[in-house]
């Protein structure tokens, strides 16, 4: 398990305004604090450094918040930091996620320079007045010239989000975002369905989603999206995510794969070493760890041995590729076995066309995905470990 | 021997919550003599934790020594009655071992059906009532009201009845003072062959069978071999006392009019029947005394445990309680849907619920019980009757030449206003009305016919919510009647659902079946397929209702590398899926088999 390459994750938890439906830990902050704070993580990725020994990284991932919100001098550091700490692969796919209203047309050359060779833009919609019932900060247009302008710099992978069941979305204005989507070429789509989120102010404006797109809407939303995106060659990755052949994510893939990653920043999640672990959402705890070199007494230990026949399970589900026999051998001894458990469970859904299952494994179709839990519930149930 | 003239037995008579046993709490504080005021809460304290930690069991009859300001001492046995409508056999048989009873009611609400019903009770073992007013504290108290309606409704005197309040420990003397003075001391001859009632038996795991008895002739030593004369069981009395507040007294012997227990290793309460008379192995009575009856359950129900695991764990907790209560039965019983468990049989309704918390409660048991159905007889074609307590049980159609329903006689008093709405409710449950008396301006009597069917499913709840919580019921068997009934089935996704069937009258099968369907639609979630839920008599179906199937569980949303979260959802839907009891490809949760036992709302 070692043996395959690792990602790195930096994450950045700054916003310039809040989205309405995001419950991720994120908030506006000076420049004073976003400087401390690239401080702070400069400090974890040497602190960290010692447990990366002997770890080969072939994805470096900035997310957040708002990575964009760093300035390029800041970016360079980290990543300067991190090449000179970690081993990072020649071919690494660094991302960068931006948001379109943030960036400057003069730093996209600058973040190429530095190294960053793959964009995630948060489009979400190609309608104005959906972007401004989700609290964006960014218009289709402003989305459209960070492609053009990404692509002028030399950005050749270049990745959109796209949210489904936004408040006033219908399948004529999805059309329309898809259509705008697809005339961009994006080399990635991520496709979400937005979800309540306690604590968000959505979650107070649509008590029970009521004024959102009904689940019919939403689940009809998404069988759209997949079969729009099959149709133009884009390939199911993952429940959410779309890649052109060739260009799946590197970074994504470790996710879903049980390849090791390493998280660092306030509220990031890692399973390196063999553990699955978590720095709490705080930010002032982490730069204060930082500074006293204590980062790792923070550390919020959530999986010291992960059930990794489980982990297999519910992950692989979750991609276009599927459960694998060979995947839950690797994961457990009496993989075979638990791998015909699961056939079995799910082949009446096969039936129903929620599956396709042949000897040796197991795939969700989009209609599946979108009951996703509830398989996965299943499959866990019949894999008889408890 | 005990001096008659100064010993009373008595009960006390009142309506659930009227204040049956603050007042008896307060009339052993009267009498504890304890005091010093530190004294005295010690021994609540101590009482109080007693009862916490369960290490004794509640005592059915309690001795309470009694100085009267006559500069008398008395010797009181206050005999506790079960509180509720299921238990009026156990009651009256608690009433018979007293000579009064003091009837509380409450100022503010006056008499309600079952003060009425345990009254006259009291009255036809012809006990002498002492009428008391409690809760005199209450903003709401008319004391002279309340004695109005005893004078008006039963016909006893009240002028002079106490009025008093228990909670605030108001005028307590005054009962103890009535008792000793308006209650007759018992009568009885030391040295006629040995009779006793026995009015209570609890299971000890230390001393086995703890039999509370009243002796109404003879004496009874230590040592003595004693007969039930009903059961036939034969033992020798090991121990033999007084049951005070706190412990017991043992002694050598009790004679006539004394109220006390013995244990004689006794591994069974079923072999000391509340109503059985003991008497002497070697000089037996040559009566019993009057009244036993053996226990007759009269509502059955299927009661299985919500994990299968835990079977023998249910099992167990039914042996245990049954140790403790004679009067529910109970057997092994398997379901296609539910798996194994037993079929229960209680007195009514109320014992059947109480039976089911305690399950649930003290024996930390998840539990999932079927519809409560009443025994039907049934005459078949071939000249044979049978008598059918389950509906799994009920015979083909084809075969049945008469069906018979048990109907009770059902008392129900409340204030007028809601006589409408409690006719209407009687009608819609098949009552055949008897009639109504005005017990005074406020208070209105409904007598009904009912069958008792119709009273097991929620009909103490409808009658609640029709009566906003005023109206009060009392019933009793009065027989089997020839009826219409069939048998009515549930499917889901086209199969039959054992454990939802149950047997209905003809003319409401329909309304019922409808309600089922919709029940069951509220609280069948969404499976990843459509799901019919039908009612059928036969191979007819009379109602449908569809879940539909469900469109979206998934989280689709970039949640990176938190895999935890992703993780503890599926833990908590595996859970949940766990609890659900599976019905082919159907999953039901054990709230689904609840909600269809409520039919009124």
């Amino acid at each position: 398990m070692s043996s395959k390459p690792a990602g790195l994750y930096m994450h950045i938890p700054f916003c310039q305004s809040k989205c309405a439906y995001c419950d991720f830990y994120s908030y506006a902050a000076s420049e004073t604090a976003k400087k401390e704070y690239v401080s702070a993580l400069i400090s974890a990725v040497i602190a960290f450094s010692a447990q990366a020994i002997g770890t080969f990284f072939d994805s470096i991932y900035f997310g957040g918040g708002t990575p964009s919100l760093l300035e390029n001098e800041d970016l360079q550091a980290l990543l300067y930091t991190i090449h000179a700490y970690y081993e990072v692969s020649e071919e690494a796919e660094i991302t960068l996620e931006a948001n379109p209203g943030t960036v400057a047309e003069v730093r996209w050359e600058g973040l190429h320079a530095m190294g960053f060779n793959r964009l995630s833009l948060g489009m979400q919609s190609a309608v104005d007045t959906e972007l401004a019932a989700l609290g964006r900060i960014h218009t289709f247009g402003e989305t459209a010239r960070a492609v053009q302008k990404a692509r002028a710099a030399g950005f050749s992978n270049i990745g959109l989000d796209l949210m489904l069941g936004i408040p006033g979305q219908t399948k004529e204005s999805l059309k329309v975002s898809l259509e705008a989507l697809l005339s961009l070429s994006p080399d990635h789509v991520s496709a979400y369905l937005l979800k309540l989120e306690e604590g968000t102010p959505f979650y107070a404006r649509y008590p029970e989603g009521k004024g959102l797109p009904s689940e019919e809407e939403q689940a009809e939303f998404y069988l759209t999206t997949c079969e729009f995106l099959a149709d133009n060659g884009y390939i199911q990755e993952e429940i959410s995510n779309f890649a052109k052949p060739g260009k799946e994510s590197v970074h994504n893939q470790k996710y879903w794969t049980l390849a090791p990653y390493l998280g660092l920043g306030p509220g990031a999640h890692s399973d390196f070493g063999g553990r699955r672990f978590a720095f709490p959402a705080d930010t002032k705890a982490f730069t204060e760890a930082a500074k006293a070199g204590t980062l790792t007494s923070l550390l919020i230990m959530e999986d010291e041995a992960p059930n990794r026949a489980e982990e297999t399970v519910f992950l692989a589900l979750r991609t276009g590729a599927g459960l694998t026999r060979k995947a839950l051998l690797n994961a457990a001894p009496n993989g075979n076995l638990m791998f015909d458990k699961i056939a079995d469970a799910l082949a009446p859904y096969a039936k129903q066309g929620l599956a396709r299952i042949d000897g040796e494994s197991v795939r969700l179709t989009p209609a599946g995905f979108l009951l996703a839990n509830a398989l996965m519930t299943e499959a866990l149930l019949a894999m008889g470990q408890n | 021997m005990a001096d008659l003239s100064k010993i009373r037995n008595f009960s006390i008579v009142a309506h659930i919550d009227h204040g049956k046993s603050t007042l008896a709490d307060r009339l052993i504080q009267a009498c504890a003599a304890v005091p010093d005021r530190e004294m005295e809460d010690q021994l609540l304290d101590n009482m109080e934790l007693e009862r916490e930690r369960g290490i004794t069991i509640k005592a059915r009859a309690v001795n309470l020594t009694y100085t009267a300001q006559n500069g008398v001492t008395y010797e009181l046995n206050l005999i506790d009655t079960p509180g509720h409508v299921d238990f009026s056999y156990e009651v009256s048989r608690s009433l018979r071992a007293c000579e009064g009873a003091v009837l509380v009611v409450d100022a503010s609400q006056g008499i309600e059906a079952q003060t009425l019903a345990n009254t006259y009770l009291a009255l036809d073992n012809g006990l002498e009532i002492v009428p008391v007013i409690n809760k005199i504290d209450l903003p709401a108290a008319d004391p002279e009201r309340a004695k109005k309606e005893i004078e008006d409704i039963i016909g006893l005197p009240a002028e002079d009845a106490p009025c008093i309040s228990a909670k605030m420990n108001i005028n307590i003397p005054d009962v103890l003072e009535k008792i000793v003075r308006d209650i007759p001391p018992p009568k009885g001859d030391p040295d006629a062959p040995l009779r006793a009632l026995i009015f209570d038996s609890q299971y000890d795991s230390y001393r086995g069978v703890i039999v509370t008895f009243r002796i109404f002739d003879g004496t009874l030593r230590v040592g003595d071999t004693i007969r039930m004369m009903a059961i036939g069981t034969e033992f020798e009395v090991l121990e033999l006392g007084k049951l005070l507040p706190l412990g017991t007294a043992p002694c050598s012997e009790l004679g006539p009019g004394t109220v006390g227990y013995f244990t004689a290793g006794i591994k069974n309460v079923r072999d000391t029947a509340v109503g059985d008379t003991i008497t002497h192995a070697s000089r037996p009575a040559e009566e019993p005394l009057p009244g036993y009856r053996p226990v007759q359950p009269m509502v059955f129900s299927g009661v299985y445990p919500a994990d299968g695991a835990d079977l023998p764990d249910l099992r167990d907790a039914l042996e245990k309680l049954h140790l403790n209560d004679a009067s529910f039965v109970f057997e092994p019983e398997s379901s296609v849907a539910l798996g194994f468990g037993f079929r229960c049989g209680f007195l009514g309704l109320l014992h059947m619920e109480i039976v089911q918390e305690r399950l649930e409660r003290e024996y930390n048991l998840d539990l999932i019980t079927t519809a409560p159905s009443v025994v039907y007889k049934v005459d078949l074609t071939d000249g044979q009757t049978v008598t059918v307590d389950n509906p799994l049980h009920y015979p083909n159609p084809a075969n049945i030449a008469q069906s018979y329903e048990p109907f009770v006689k059902a008392t129900i008093i409340t204030p007028p206003a809601f006589t409408g709405n409690i006719m209407e409710l009687c009608q819609e449950r098949r009552g055949e009305y008897i009639g109504m008396n005005y017990l005074d301006g406020d208070r209105a009597e409904i007598l009904y016919n009912m069958p008792l069917n119709e009273i097991i499913y929620d009909f103490f709840d409808a009658l609640k919510s029709r009566s906003k919580g005023y109206a009060s019921l009392d019933y009793e068997l009065i027989g089997y009647r020839p009826s219409k009934l069939v048998k009515l089935d549930v499917l889901l996704n086209g199969e039959v659902v054992d454990a939802l069937s149950f047997i209905v009258h003809v003319d409401k099968a329909y309304p019922r079946a409808r309600r089922i369907v919709e029940k069951l639609k509220e609280h069948i979630p969404r499976q990843m397929f459509e799901v019919p839920i039908q009612a059928a008599i036969g191979g007819k179906i009379i109602a449908r209702e569809t879940v539909r199937a469900l469109r979206k569980d998934v989280l689709a949303k970039c949640y990176g590398g938190d895999i935890t979260r992703k993780k503890k959802l599926l833990e908590k839907q595996k859970e949940g899926k766990k609890r659900m009891r599976n019905l082919g490809s159907v999953s039901v949760p054990q709230e689904a088999f609840m909600a269809v036992l409520k039919f009124d709302e």
